[in-house]
């Protein structure tokens, strides 16, 4: 047999097995279901024309459909974003979506923690390469952020091999004819339709209080934000309506989070300065009563019917803007000025500290409140079906909880009550086994 | 040379020296055994047998020893 | 950089293009660059000290050869005997001179980056181009043939990159035939070096990456492993050091073999070895080879030695007194063996326990011959081979643990738990044996040696391997090859204990 035969076969193997391996191997995404979409769209003749681009905070908040539905100007919304995306990755997978389709209006899901100098995560931006359909912009990409030492990724059965233990599930989910319909299967996290995923579970009375990373100017990497700079050129050059959008992260993590109102108040100017419309959506009015934490899914997610809401009212601010009426955008100018309009209890610090060495612990409990009001705790412990109460009403944030008293699994539970009102709240924490 | 015979008989008596003539190139012969002849031989024919003559054609044959002998003798 | 990295995947493409885009006249030019390439990737400043050794050793055997030619021209020229005499003395009074003081420096310049603290660096292969650099020397003092007078060959012969890194320790009349003479490309060894660096490969990250994450558990002196968790050390020592050694002569021997250089072997069955020493000339061969040809020689036939020797001629039996300068001789050979490869004394002891077992089985010979006629064993008999085998191989994964344990406290640990430890019953539990490790570890470990096995044992049947492919029909080869390759993408270990580089990458 010649040469060139052999060659032949050796890459016909090559290519075969890796589109094997690929198959087993690769996790269901959410882009199969989002390509089944597009090309049905596509089908019926209806060309998307408009983007949410951003990481899971994207996925989880925005309705395509609410958007296509109530917007005069749009026909068609896509939801794209991935899990994690970087800004960098956020850069080209939108020039990749603006080659492919004649879109009007960008909209950016804004995670400051996108401009924070960190380590680089290369999965995240994995995921976008494989979204990315043109040649010329895929290289551009590998060329920008890849190092040559992380090309083997490019192989899909080496970034999976790890899932080779998981394939015969795998594998069954691919050839199900669910799979095939573009019908996702049930879990905590539902892809509804266009790139959209609902988050199913919600906090609930078991909400804590969430801090994210703290802000400070200068830990902000100025490399990254000229990608920024890039996207926003890059809409000018396009011809595309570009907004920005701070999606809700829980009312603690806004108030708690130190250096947030800075943060707020940077990426304020720094998009005005570039004349791009910006709304943080954790200062919409009403937020307390809207979307309190407990309808929140996480720290950062939205969950339950919280996506329909923040849609919605994302959608009049969008199409305020659209109709050239600033002044019926309705938010709070800052954190302090979301404060002032919260309700009492809408968040509480509940959580358990190591009293002493004999495995004595304390409960603690700080919830919110306005100035002048006064709060009152009753701490409970629940297990087995039967409740007890540690500590009967009073104003004290503190109440013991002796090594007798512990049995696991365990709940507990604050009552916070507001001395002279109505307002009364319960927040919980499941204890499963040891202390962490 | 019978004397020689025995010596090398002595040392390796499994190999059959007088029809061996590739003691070297075959392999026959290792290490420790070329250094257990060198130093009999030595110490029975007086001569310094030096590491540069460490070569097959030294040592491939009973008869190819006794040759090297014999002109280190007459050295 | 590392031998498995895209960067070196890269260098090898370019080299390959490159050398086979040059005309054949021309293509030996092509190595000393890549040569020089690879060696800068570590680090610029330890090319000096290459260069230094180089340097050096090219003018030693430059001038070794003039000095030869001058005295033999002498002695030519003149007719008296005495007169010649004394110029073949002189002569050889002069080129020892010469040599001596190259060695000296060559080998100084080791001693102080391995042996003293002075350098918080160690130049890339120096305990491989020193050995390499001195072996050309004393083969050109020798007259064995004649010194390259091409500065660029000579460089890169010594600066080679497959073996500069971990050997082997290439002998210069070996390597220049084909390192010197052109070709054209051939498929059919592109093929059969492809195949091999990624057999190569699938040793190192699949096996040897995977047994080393036992291994760090076991090995501590800490980890409250004992019992039958050291006497298993015995057994997956040897084999994960095979593994990671040999598959990275493999993958030097894989970019050789493309080149149409013939790069010595370094392994030849090594488990089939039926003693200590039989042992070490099937494995790190070109170690021993050195170590025989410039050291064991040398010293057992010096004048000092066989002096000693005589002087015992009527006091000791004439067997012992012919095998005083071996052992004396062998007793230097391990004890530089073991230094080579640490400078520590647990080194040592592990090559005085070589020692031990080579010259204890050349003295107590003639004992053993009389237990086994006792016992009518003999060499044919397979039982009697399997024990031999495993007894050899056990011996070897023993001085391996104490070469790998610093503290003489360690070792006396790990041994005394060897009969004080009750966990014995812990071998009918394998997945217990083998912390860190889980059951589709070892069910891929078991498949992976069992083709190692295979493949030894064929090649210990002279069965030649790349023949045996090649019959093959194509599509099979093939499927068998591209298997092979995403057997090493796939299971290449990656666990937290995976290791980064090779074993004797330090050297």
């Amino acid at each position: 047999m010649n040469n060139f035969k052999k060659i032949v076969i050796l890459f016909l193997l090559l290519f075969a097995f890796e589109q094997i391996l690929g198959f087993v191997l690769e996790p269901i995404t959410y882009q199969h279901y989002l390509e089944l979409e597009l090309k049905q769209k596509n089908v019926e003749d209806m060309q998307p024309d408009m983007v949410f681009i951003g990481n899971s905070r994207v996925i989880t908040s925005f309705i395509p459909s609410v958007f296509s539905e109530r917007l005069e100007e749009v026909d068609c919304a896509f939801n794209a974003g991935t899990g994690s995306q970087g800004i960098e990755g956020a850069y080209w997978y939108l020039k990749d979506i603006l080659k492919q389709y004649d879109l009007k209006y960008v909209v950016l899901g804004l995670d400051y923690q996108n401009f924070m100098q960190e380590e680089r995560v290369l999965k995240r931006d994995l995921v976008v390469l494989e979204r990315i359909k043109s040649v010329p912009v895929k290289a551009g990409f590998i060329l920008d952020v890849f190092e040559p030492s992380e090309y083997i990724y490019f192989l899909k059965s080496y970034q999976y091999r790890d899932e080779i233990w998981e394939c015969g599930e795998n594998i069954r989910k691919k050839l199900s004819k669910e799979y095939r319909q573009g019908i996702y299967e049930d879990g905590k996290t539902v892809y509804e339709n266009l790139g959209f995923a609902r988050e199913r579970e919600v906090f609930g009375n078991r909400v804590g209080v969430y801090i994210s990373r703290s802000w400070t100017e200068e830990e902000v990497d100025r490399e990254r934000l000229t990608y920024l700079d890039r996207i926003i050129e890059l809409c000018r050059e396009e011809g595309v309506t570009l907004y920005a959008v701070s999606t809700p992260l829980t009312i603690s993590t806004v108030c708690e989070t130190p250096g947030y109102e800075e943060c707020n108040q940077f990426f304020r100017q720094y998009l005005e300065e570039r004349g791009i419309p910006y709304d943080n959506l954790n200062l919409m009015e009403d937020r307390g009563v809207l979307l309190p934490d407990e309808t929140m899914s996480s720290m950062e997610h939205v969950g339950g019917d919280g996506a329909d809401i923040v849609s919605n009212y994302y959608c009049d601010i969008l199409q305020s803007r659209m109709n050239g009426e600033a002044g019926n955008i309705r938010f709070y100018d800052s954190v302090a000025g979301m404060k002032e309009h919260l309700p009492d209890l809408a968040y509480c610090d509940f959580h358990t500290e190591k009293l002493d060495e004999a495995g004595n612990r304390m409960l603690m409990a700080k919830a919110f409140h306005g100035e002048g009001v006064e709060v009152e705790y009753q701490f409970e412990k629940e297990a087995g079906g039967v409740t007890e109460v540690l500590q009967s009403y009073s104003v004290e944030e503190t109440c013991g909880l002796p090594v007798e008293k512990m049995s696991f699994p365990m709940t507990l539970r604050v009552r916070c009550r507001v001395l002279g009102a109505e307002t009364e709240k319960t927040f919980a924490l499941d204890i499963e086994g040891a202390w962490e | 040379m019978e004397q020689l015979q025995k010596i090398l008989e002595e040392i390796r008596p499994d190999v059959d020296f007088a029809s061996e003539d590739r003691l070297i190139d075959n392999g026959v012969l290792d290490s420790i055994d070329i250094i257990a002849i060198v130093t009999a031989v030595n110490n029975a024919y007086d001569v310094e047998i030096n590491v540069q003559y460490l070569l097959p054609e030294h040592f491939n044959s009973v008869e190819a020893i006794y040759r090297l002998i014999c002109k280190l003798q007459d050295e | 950089m590392s031998l498995i990295s895209f960067p070196f995947f890269v260098f090898v493409l370019v080299l390959m293009a490159a050398y086979y885009l040059m005309p054949c006249k021309w293509q030996w030019v092509v190595i000393p660059v890549f040569n020089l390439l690879f060696y800068m990737s570590y680090g610029a400043v330890a090319v000096c000290f290459l260069a230094v050794t180089m340097f050096l050793t090219y003018a030693m055997g430059i001038l070794l050869n003039r000095t030869d030619d001058h005295f033999g021209a002498l002695r030519k020229a003149c007719a008296d005997k005495e007169q010649k005499k004394k110029y073949k003395a002189d002569c050889v009074k002069t080129k020892k001179r010469i040599m001596l003081v190259g060695l000296f420096v060559d080998f100084v310049l080791w001693f102080l980056f391995k042996f003293t603290g002075l350098f918080s660096f160690s130049p890339l292969g120096i305990s491989i181009y020193t050995f390499i650099a001195a072996g050309y020397c004393i083969d050109v003092y020798r007259g064995k043939y004649r010194a390259e007078k091409n500065l660029f060959k000579y460089a890169s012969f010594l600066s080679f990159f497959p073996h500069i890194v971990q050997g082997p320790f290439s002998r210069y009349d070996a390597l220049k035939d084909t390192l010197f003479a052109g070709r054209r490309c051939s498929f059919e060894r592109l093929e059969q070096g492809i195949i091999r660096i990624v057999w190569g490969c699938f040793k190192k990250l699949v096996i040897a990456d995977r047994m080393k994450a036992a291994i760090d558990m076991i090995l501590p002196r800490d980890s409250g492993y004992g019992g039958v968790y050291v006497f298993l050390l015995f057994v997956i020592l040897p084999i994960q050091l095979y593994a990671d050694f040999s598959g990275y002569m493999d993958i030097v021997a894989g970019i050789c073999h493309m080149l149409g250089i013939r790069l010595q072997e370094n392994f030849k069955q090594p488990f089939f070895a039926r003693s200590i020493d039989e042992f070490w000339r099937r494995w790190h061969i070109t170690l021993g080879a050195w170590f025989r040809d410039y050291l064991f020689y040398p010293v057992s036939m010096s004048r000092v030695v066989q002096k000693i020797s005589a002087r015992c001629k009527d006091k000791l039996s004439p067997v012992l007194v012919r095998m005083i300068p071996s052992y004396i001789a062998l007793f230097f050979v391990w004890s530089a063996t073991g230094l080579w490869h640490g400078k520590s004394w647990n080194f040592l002891l592990w090559g005085w326990i070589n020692l031990l077992c080579i010259v204890s089985g050349m003295q107590f010979k003639p004992f053993y011959e009389r237990i086994k006629g006792r016992l009518h064993i003999t060499e044919e008999n397979k039982c009697w081979r399997l024990f031999q085998m495993a007894r050899t191989f056990l011996i070897f994964g023993f001085a391996e643990m104490v070469s790998d344990i610093p503290s003489i406290y360690g070792i006396w640990t790990k041994c005394r738990s060897l009969v004080c430890e009750h966990n014995w019953y812990l071998a009918a539990r394998p997945l217990q044996l083998f912390p860190g490790l889980e059951i589709r570890d070892l069910v891929i470990l078991g498949i992976g040696i069992l083709l190692m096995l295979i493949l030894d044992i064929l090649k210990e049947k002279n069965v030649d391997i790349y023949g045996l492919a090649g019959r093959i029909p194509v599509f099979f080869r093939y499927l068998g090859y591209v298997s092979l390759f995403y057997a090493v993408i796939l299971l290449g270990y990656s666990g937290k204990n995976a290791a980064g580089g090779f074993m004797y990458e330090q050297f």
